[in-house]
């Protein structure tokens, strides 16, 4: 998967119709890993792909698991 | 990114899938259920009864060997598959290469390997033997390779569905239908060749010989019909599971355990009737030749039912639908035990049988049973978990086997005259009462014992995300002195940011956890860095993405919308 990829399509109007939130929420799984992250600028509107907030978070993955995930690509 | 319109292209891709099952499905019915009868009904007609006896229950017994020994190499078998590299693909050879070699040997067996038997017993066993495990490999080859190709067609979910709906349609056709021919086919052609009005090996043959043919053709149907696409990253090695796991996932869940046990019990059950249904109309009923009923019957309402399911799990929950088919069960084995003179209350009592929702229900509640079992355990098992029904049923299938060779051994070549107060005794115990007791327990079962309703999956859902963000769920370890990292996330949607804490969920409560909002002005998921999707929910509404640095984090997309089951939203992508 690469940054821009369309991912997924929903049906806005059908969530709303029958009393749920449209509200896309991105979080951390691993939040005890976050070091610190930039500001988010809270009521900006934005297109896909515009930065949004920089997150910095130690992390100790394999390098055989980095790999993996290239291959993948 | 491809659109969804349904080009020329698209549509006879789509239709050749299907047809291609027709054939496959005729076909594997003959080897599993047809074969069995021939052989004990016509194959050794005129030797020596004890020897034919023999022969009769080393085949019947090789058969179920063979079955079970099937499951585990199944994978190996995929594995070749997957190694396979030609021109046309890895899929389409094995189809064809398959079908073909398969249909051929299995009208060797159907000539009784040329009459061998009546000279060399011996000769013939072992002959027999070979041949038999020849034509299974070469069958799972195609089999495999069948649906295999799903994948392959299209990396659109919502199209997969399609392909692999489409595929157990016509599979449930060309099953039918086999039951709607085989009679006619099997009297006429021994007529033709002998003059009497019976089924004899002629018939038998020729019946083999026409649904071979149709196999093939289909065969040829889904190999130029198809487009295997190249340009994506597919990773069916990870579909490729053990029996080990298959077990372990079993055990370790008890959502997959009991949905499992329950769909076992309906399974032996129907499958137990069902190939002994066609004993039932020649010595029971004394009328083989109104067996093509059956078949008729059991296409309509399979027709009706898979359809309807889902209107009717609008307003009724899955529960009560499996309860309900399987009350449908229950009553017709009544009505096949006190009706079975009366043609109406026979027909009702078809109709009865095959009103069964307990495969749908049961697929749909082992798919859920995955985030059960990923709040349970941490762990998710998708392709294990959808491994646990086919192999049920594969499972079940065997049973069918050993029961159909038993009762034809314990039958030979008697007529409905020959039958005695005590045989019939025997055949109601096996055919009916037994079922008629497993169609109980299986409600039993499922009342009790499976409470992963889809209320209760969507609270699993709920919990599952809050657990996910509180760092619960994923390993979470502080990692001091693991180095720094830095990660840019982009926008996933267009739209207004906002902060977690101002999202308020359908309860009432912040969500929990560390990110970012935003309130979309499109309903476009995009993906907000380079890396890998590690899972998707069953309803579609959430993933989980990690990407190239190692960031872990959870795209949800709106609040509540667990409950709309996947409905309007459609992926894009492959986990992995």
């Amino acid at each position: 998967m690469r940054k821009g990829d369309l991912l997924l399509e929903f049906d806005r109007d059908l969530a709303l119709e029958n009393g749920y939130q449209d509200t896309v929420i991105v979080f951390y799984t691993q939040p005890r890993k976050i070091v610190k992250t930039s500001e988010v600028e809270t009521g900006k509107t934005v297109k896909h792909g515009e930065e949004v907030v920089s997150v910095e978070f130690r992390e100790a993955i394999k390098n055989s698991e980095k790999t993996m995930g290239l291959q993948a690509e | 990114m491809k659109s969804h319109e349904k080009s020329g292209k698209q549509i006879l891709s789509y239709a050749s899938f299907c047809l291609g099952n027709l054939g496959h499905s005729a076909f594997y019915g003959v080897m599993s259920t047809y074969f069995v009868i021939f052989i004990t009904s016509s194959m050794f007609s005129g030797m020596q009864a004890s020897i034919a006896g023999k022969l009769i229950g080393l085949i019947t017994g090789l058969m179920v060997v063979i079955r079970i020994a099937e499951l585990v190499i199944d994978p190996i078998l995929g594995n070749i598959v997957d190694n396979t590299k030609t021109k046309w693909g890895k899929f389409k050879p094995w189809i064809l290469v398959g079908t073909l070699v398969s249909a051929l040997l299995l009208l060797v067996l159907f000539t009784g390997i040329f009459g061998l038997a009546q000279k060399s017993w011996l000769l013939f066993a072992v002959l027999f033997i070979l041949i038999y495990i020849g034509f299974d490999i070469f069958y799972s080859l195609s089999d495999v390779s069948y649906w295999g190709m799903v994948p392959a067609l299209s990396e659109d979910s919502h199209a997969r569905g399609i392909y692999t709906s489409l595929g157990a349609f016509s599979g449930t056709i060309g099953w039918n239908g086999l039951t709607i021919i085989v009679v006619p086919i099997v009297t006429s052609v021994t007529y033709m060749v002998t003059g009497k009005h019976e089924e004899g090996a002629a018939g038998w043959l020729a019946f083999a010989a026409v649904i071979s043919a149709l196999a093939i053709v289909c065969a040829l149907i889904v190999c130029f019909g198809t487009k295997e696409k190249h340009n994506i990253i597919r990773n069916s090695a990870k579909q490729k599971t053990s029996l080990k796991q298959v077990f372990g996932a079993i055990f370790h869940n008890d959502q997959i355990l009991w949905p499992s046990l329950a769909y076992l019990l309906y399974s032996l059950a129907y499958i137990i009737t069902n190939g002994i249904l066609f004993y039932m109309y020649k010595f029971v009923i004394g009328k083989p030749n109104e067996f093509w009923v059956v078949g008729v019957i059991a296409t309509i309402i399979g027709f009706c039912i898979s359809p309807s399911f889902p209107i009717l799990n609008k307003y009724i929950p899955r529960k009560w639908l499996f309860v309900a088919g399987q009350t449908c069960m229950v009553l017709a084995y009544v009505l096949f035990i006190f009706g079975r003179n009366n043609v109406i209350l026979m027909d009702l009592g078809l109709v009865l049988l095959n009103i069964n929702f307990a495969q749908l229900v049961t697929v749909l509640t082992l798919t859920d049973a995955i985030e059960y079992g990923q709040l349970k355990n941490g762990q998710r098992n998708e392709a294990v978990v959808l491994a646990v029904r086919p192999m049920i049923d594969k499972f079940t299938g065997t049973v069918s086997n050993a029961l159909v060779g038993y009762v034809a051994i314990a039958t030979g070549t008697a007529t409905a005259a020959d039958m005695t107060a005590h045989d019939i005794n025997t055949f109601n115990i096996i055919a009916l009462y037994i079922p008629l007791i497993l169609a109980v327990l299986s409600i039993i079962v499922f009342l009790t014992k499976v409470t992963l309703s889809e209320k209760k999956h969507a609270a699993v859902v709920e919990e599952l995300k809050d657990k996910l963000a509180e760092g619960k769920i994923e390993n979470d370890k502080e990692e001091p002195d693991a180095s720094v990292t830095n990660e840019i996330v982009y926008a996933p949607a267009d739209g207004e940011l906002m902060n977690l804490s101002e999202v308020i969920d359908e309860n009432n409560k912040p969500f929990p956890g560390k990110g970012f909002a935003i309130k979309p002005s499109r309903g476009r998921i995009y993906a907000p860095f380079n890396g890998k999707i590690k899972f998707t929910f069953i309803t579609k509404h959430a993933f989980e993405i990690v990407s190239d640095e190692g960031l872990q984090v959870v795209v949800h997309v709106g609040l509540g919308t667990v409950n709309l089951r996947g409905k309007g939203f459609e992926t894009y992508y492959d986990d992995g």
